[in-house]
């Protein structure tokens, strides 16, 4: 391989996920020469964050053999960039993928452009599963996609050539994501169910309680399992409408099914029958990490009593280091001053969180609970 | 023992000879070579003098096979055998083959991902166990028969061929059905009623080398297929057993010339399972094609520290693509093409 030529890749749009994906791409590979496209202000601030190469504020000016465009803007405008770029320039095997987080509406305008279009590109769908509540390319952060799953969605027309591909792909791993092909409509019913329709369940128990009389005291008395649930409700609207518009058929059969849920749940509290659904609820989320169709990789938690004093953090990491643990995730829960507080650990699994659980506890760690999924 | 025709004999020579075999309860294979006629003998042969086959019309001349295998011999077939497939593949050519997948079908997803990436670098095999011979009874034991018809779509999609392990003779019409080529594991090499199955089959089989077996023992393993009318037939080194504990098995490369001068059969190397870690894949794949290997065998998962089975052995795709670049400039390097 010719180690001098650096394969050059669009980024359009550098926002959270845009700029997310360059920071990840210089941090974890050289061979990328990368393109920003965006507003003048957000190339800037990419630009001195050295997440991209070149700054470019029109669409326009990007050269002729890019290999690579990823179309990072909201899915509407994401739908203009694809009919815009696919006849901006004879292309010579241009691969144009999207970040969006539906994927029917773009696959459909791909294969619709490719029948009245003989331009040199290809196109495949993509949606990174990963995110922040804040947006923009402030929040953005290289290891964003660290263990994202990433759907990939083949339309049928002007599918990518296999050395396109494979360097698509390649680039993904290499941030750190882990892919999965899926049609894109399956894709857009199974994000209607796991994301979108908690978003709206989260928005409904929020407006729900903030429509009470004395909301406030409400409030007040919400402990941490409420704040946890409607968490995806600060989302940005920006974001949200845009979701909400195109795939909309999907979210209200969703609403729909879960409406007629609720009320054969009423039903069952009404009977005193709600055992049943709990107990298969319980079953069921433990299922979820064993499962063969696993769609997201959970991780597994340990929680750990810390003591707000100097190095206590630091001696719990080496215990694990030590002993070559992988810490995936880590967050401290509540904290108090001089009083102390609970750290959360994630792990790959079940079987490294009780051995780590073991191996602190052995130093006199207290530990909540058993491992949590 | 072979016979070598004259290119001159005639078709009457050579059935008048075949005639005179048949009579003496002697079992032929016939075979073309560089346009000239190869009669293969099997059966009761001590009662033939070679002297007295060679005086007759149209023979050029007679050798007796003295190894223990006779149809798999490269004196019974001096030129390479290359088996084709429908899409093009063609095993034993001068394409070094590449097969590549999970270690075992877990679902349609996750076959579709690996078909989708394995093919996009290069790969035009698809492999992954979907009846899984495990040390435990209580171990992940496969998808079984849907694996097998997910696996087929997946390839179906991708164009590419599905390889995958058989356990039982029970199981060979649906492997006759869904694959394309169907893989004798190590533990069922010497599984002497599977293999005399597989030889009343016309699907390519690939032997896997038995954990302890010989190259002698081997090689009489594919003797029951080919014997049985089966002469689609592949061996693939993947490691024996040795006294060093640091790798999985002990990959023998040098079994890859040896077996070049003993057979015509193609062989394959399953780099994956004989060393067990993935680090050490892309060093041994390189070994494979540069001492001649007709095809290599590597396992390839989406999400390979989530795999259900063989976790640490199982390549990430971007590790696949480095390995793909290294071997194909090897390959270059011989004349071949991978």
């Amino acid at each position: 391989m010719n180690h001098n030529r650096k394969r050059k890749i669009a980024i359009i749009g550098v926002g959270l996920i845009g700029g997310s994906f360059a920071a990840a791409v210089k941090k974890f590979t050289q061979d990328f020469e990368i393109y920003g496209v965006d507003g003048n202000e957000t190339l800037e601030k990419a630009k001195n964050l050295d997440y991209i190469d070149v700054a470019l504020s029109r669409l326009e000016d990007l050269p002729g053999d890019i290999e690579i465009a990823f179309l990072a803007a909201p899915i509407k405008t994401n739908l203009e960039l694809l009919q815009k770029l696919v006849t901006l320039k004879p292309w010579n095997d241009l691969l144009i993928t999207d970040m969006g987080s539906t994927k029917a509406s773009i696959t459909l305008t791909a294969d619709r452009l490719a029948d009245n279009d003989n331009g040199n590109w290809s196109f495949i769908g993509g949606h990174p599963m990963a995110g922040s509540e804040k947006g923009g390319i402030g929040a953005a952060n290289p290891f964003l996609f660290e263990n994202a799953v990433y759907a990939l969605t083949p339309g049928k027309k002007r599918t990518p050539s296999d050395e396109k591909l494979a360097l698509l792909i390649d680039l993904l791993y290499k941030v750190g994501a882990r892919i999965i092909k899926i049609s894109p409509g399956f894709h857009d019913k199974l994000v209607a169910h796991i994301s979108h329709l908690p978003y709206i369940v989260a928005v409904s128990l929020i407006n729900f309680i903030g429509k009470e009389e004395k909301s406030e005291i409400f409030y007040q008395l919400a402990a941490g399992g409420f704040r946890d649930l409607t968490r995806i409700a600060q989302s940005s609207y920006s974001v949200w409408s845009s979701i909400l518009q195109d795939n909309k058929e999907n979210i209200l059969s969703a609403v729909d099914n879960l409406t007629g849920y609720l009320g054969y749940l009423k039903n069952c509290i009404e009977k005193d029958q709600f055992k049943k659904e709990l107990q298969f609820a319980q079953n069921t989320r433990v299922k979820i990490p064993a499962g063969t169709k696993g769609f997201i990789n959970p991780l597994v938690d340990i929680r750990v009593e810390i003591e707000d004093k100097p190095g206590v953090l630091a001696d719990i990491t080496s215990t694990l280091a030590f002993e070559a643990i992988n810490i995936k995730d880590i967050a401290i829960l509540k904290i108090r001053e001089n009083l102390g507080g609970v750290l959360q650990l994630s792990f790959e699994d079940q079987k490294t969180a009780a051995k780590s659980e073991r191996l602190l506890k052995k130093k006199g760690y207290c530990i909540f609970g058993d491992p949590i999924p | 023992m072979v016979i070598k025709m004259k290119p001159e004999s005639t078709e009457d020579e050579i059935l008048e000879l075949i005639a005179f075999l048949k009579n003496e309860g002697i079992k032929i294979h016939r075979s073309e070579s560089g346009g000239i006629t190869l009669i293969g003998l099997t059966g009761p042969l001590e009662n033939i003098e070679i002297s007295d086959i060679k005086v007759l019309n149209g023979v050029d001349d007679a050798v007796r096979i003295t190894a223990p295998y006779k149809l798999v011999s490269r004196n019974f077939r001096p030129e390479d055998t290359v088996i084709s497939f429908k899409n093009g593949v063609a095993v034993g050519g001068s394409e070094v083959v590449v097969m590549a997948g999970p270690s075992a079908v877990e679902s349609e997803e996750q076959i579709e991902t690996a078909a989708m990436i394995c093919k996009s670098m290069g790969a035009r095999i698809l492999r992954g166990e979907a009846y899984i011979s495990r040390t435990s009874p209580y171990s992940f034991q496969g998808l079984e028969l849907e694996g097998l018809k997910i696996m087929r779509a997946a390839a179906d999609n991708n164009n590419m061929l599905v390889i995958s392990e058989i356990l039982d003779t029970s199981q060979i019409d649906d492997f006759v059905q869904y694959v394309d080529i169907i893989l004798v594991g190590s533990r069922n090499m010497q599984n002497f009623e599977l293999l005399k199955a597989l030889g009343s089959t016309d699907k390519p089989v690939m032997i896997k080398r038995g954990l302890s077996a010989t190259i002698d023992e081997w090689l009489m393993a594919a003797e029951y297929i080919v014997t049985g009318g089966n002469s689609r037939v592949m061996l693939c080194e993947r490691g024996i057993r040795t006294f060093e504990p640091k790798t999985k098995n002990t990959l023998d490369i040098s079994a890859i010339p040896v077996l070049e001068v003993l057979t015509h059969l193609p062989i394959i190397v399953d780099p994956s399972r004989a060393v067990g870690f993935r680090d050490k894949i892309i060093p041994l794949a390189r070994a494979a094609v540069a001492a001649g290997a007709d095809g290599i065998m590597i396992e390839v998962h989406p999400f390979p520290e989530k795999a259900r089975i063989y976790k640490a052995e199982q390549m990430a795709p971007d590790q696949f693509h480095q390995l793909m670049k290294e071997t194909k400039a090897i390959a270059l390097a011989i004349g071949r093409t991978i």
